[in-house]
């Protein structure tokens, strides 16, 4: 297969997948998470010597460029960048969690293999404190407040609008705004307890 | 204890908290479970810190480009208030500019949708639009009026100009002294009067000056420059941004007075008389060693009296600039009038 017939036929997969999610499909769910876990460390990685000069990687940006390569253009309506992009907040999160992890890790000397994480090092958003602090603390509520959780990774991790979480999550405007202002109220309140103690 | 309505009850009751005033509200705390009303009671003590907490927290991981709380793609063929959007014009870290039919006026307006996401925020963009709806000037663009939309956003109505910003007239072709000691008068000229009233712009550069076609030079964004300035500084103080534009003392002693237009001024005309921005880096940290620590040079091959102008909006100590744009208009009309006789004259009151 040449290249652009591959390309072709990762984003026709991509296209079908995200037909899936938006009919329920878990495994589709899960197939698209790991494709866009690693899709956008790669993305995050060139952006890096892309920056000219900026101090903070730009999350949209990388966000809006995995959303192109893996579709090519192939799914046009709203609706499926909406169910893309809340699975990309997933994989967001994931990322910048998994990181914190193992940079806490290696901290107290633990011995771990290099992944390709480790890679992402230099990026500065990846040390970017309340990012980091909110990215952890949303483990401690994702259990009791899974609804919140799905609303913090359209809205914050993936940069959604109202509408288009709504539109991800199935659920009303109204319903989006309260979860995102009580998630938001909830986090913080977690991390000044924290700060306290 | 969790029961199947936990998560929907609480989103309701926090709903319900955060719209009563104080003494309604304790009386609704008071009146729901004990356990309940605590734990509301610590979220709404979160809540106003929240807000800027994950507000810096969204900038650093959407440094610009991002579109939560705008109305994601196209406003285009929709409504805002009296307003129908025809169609987009530019767009900026945290707006977009439309061309818009004011349905009630029968006229086309260009309308600035400026994302606001805190409550704070509306405070500073009903603060900063009455600031500037105060200037009424040639070379400013006013405002017609504000409002806001359904979902967090403000609103600016201003005046459509016919004509191309100046970042676009540089890009098309090598401008005259003549014309870019049109711009910079003009510039200082309505500088002058936003300084005099207190109002600093904060990002003068090419891309927010606007000559029309018969060409009136406007300086676009007041206001909003400034607020967006300041939303964009996160809390680890990093100012999102182009940084070329910038004063030394922004670095060393932010956020700076009037001197910091003056001085960006000085960029500007610089950039237009050469095509080049005097102070270069590779990255942000480049530019600023730049800013801070270069001589300014090539500037002895300009004519006058734009060399003058120019080194002496660029002092890097803010009290050697030119203490006001007013000082700037009158040695470009001074240079047009006289012959250089006059800044050797003049130059004697400033370092060079």
């Amino acid at each position: 297969m040449s290249d652009s017939d591959e390309h072709r036929a990762m984003s026709n997969e991509t296209v079908r997948l995200i037909a899936s999610v938006r009919e329920g499909d878990q495994q589709a769910q899960s197939e698209l998470f790991t494709r866009l876990y690693d899709s956008l460390i790669k993305i995050a990685r060139a952006e890096r010597y892309r920056w000219q000069g900026n101090l903070t990687m730009n999350a949209t940006a990388v966000l809006n460029e995995a959303y192109l390569k893996m579709t090519d253009g192939q799914a046009p309506t709203v609706n499926d960048r909406s169910h893309f992009l809340a699975i990309a907040g997933k994989a967001m999160r994931q990322i910048l969690q998994d990181y914190a992890r193992s940079k806490q890790a290696r901290k107290r000397g633990g011995d771990l293999p290099m992944s390709s994480l480790d890679e992402v090092e230099e990026i500065p958003v990846f040390d970017s404190p309340h990012v980091m602090d909110i990215t952890l603390a949303i483990n401690r509520i994702e259990k009791e407040h899974p609804e919140l959780v799905q609303v913090v990774e359209c809205r914050f991790f993936a940069a959604m609008t109202i509408e288009e979480t709504a539109d991800a999550l199935n659920v009303g405007l109204s319903t989006v705004k309260r979860r995102w202002l009580l998630a938001q109220s909830m986090l913080y309140s977690i991390l000044s307890e924290e700060e306290e103690s | 204890m969790t029961t199947p309505n936990h998560d929907a009850d609480l989103e309701v009751l926090f709903e319900h908290a955060l719209s009563l005033r104080e003494d309604a509200l304790e009386d609704f705390l008071n009146a729901i479970p004990r356990d309940r009303g605590n734990e509301l009671r610590i979220l709404l003590g979160a809540n106003a810190a929240a807000d800027s907490y994950f507000k810096d927290a969204f900038m650093q991981l959407h440094p610009e480009g991002s579109e939560t709380g705008i109305p994601e793609s196209d406003l285009e063929g929709e409504r805002i208030a009296h307003f129908e959007i025809l169609h987009e014009l530019g767009r900026g870290g945290m707006s977009r500019v439309y061309v818009a039919r004011d349905t009630r006026l029968g006229r086309d307006v260009a309308l600035k949708v400026v994302r606001l996401s805190e409550v704070q925020n509306y405070k500073e963009f009903i603060r900063e639009s009455r600031a500037v709806a105060s200037l009424d000037h040639k070379n400013i663009c006013g405002i017609y009026s504000t409002g806001f939309t359904d979902d967090d956003s403000g609103y600016i109505e201003m005046p459509l100009y016919q004509g191309s910003s100046v970042r676009e007239l540089m890009n098309a072709a090598q401008l005259s002294a003549a014309t870019v000691s049109s711009i910079v008068r003009q510039c200082a000229c309505g500088l002058d009067a936003s300084h005099s009233a207190g109002i600093i712009h904060r990002d003068i550069k090419p891309d927010n000056l606007f000559m029309e076609e018969d060409g009136t030079l406007r300086i676009l964004d007041f206001g909003v420059a400034r607020l967006e300035a300041r939303i964009m500084t996160t809390a680890a103080g990093i100012l999102k941004g182009t940084v070329s534009y910038m004063s030394p003392e922004r670095f060393t002693n932010p956020p700076g007075g009037t001197e910091i237009d003056i001085w960006a001024l000085g960029v500007t005309a610089y950039e237009l008389t050469t095509g080049l921005k005097p102070f270069q880096g590779k990255s942000i940290a480049e530019v600023m060693a730049s800013i801070l620590n270069d001589e300014l040079s090539g500037t002895s091959e300009m004519p006058q009296p734009l060399r003058f102008v120019i080194e002496n909006c660029l002092r890097k100590d803010p009290k050697e600039r030119f203490s006001g744009a007013n000082e700037i208009e009158s040695a470009l009309d001074a240079g047009t009038n006289e012959s250089e006789g006059f800044f050797s004259r003049i130059k004697g009151r400033f370092k060079s």
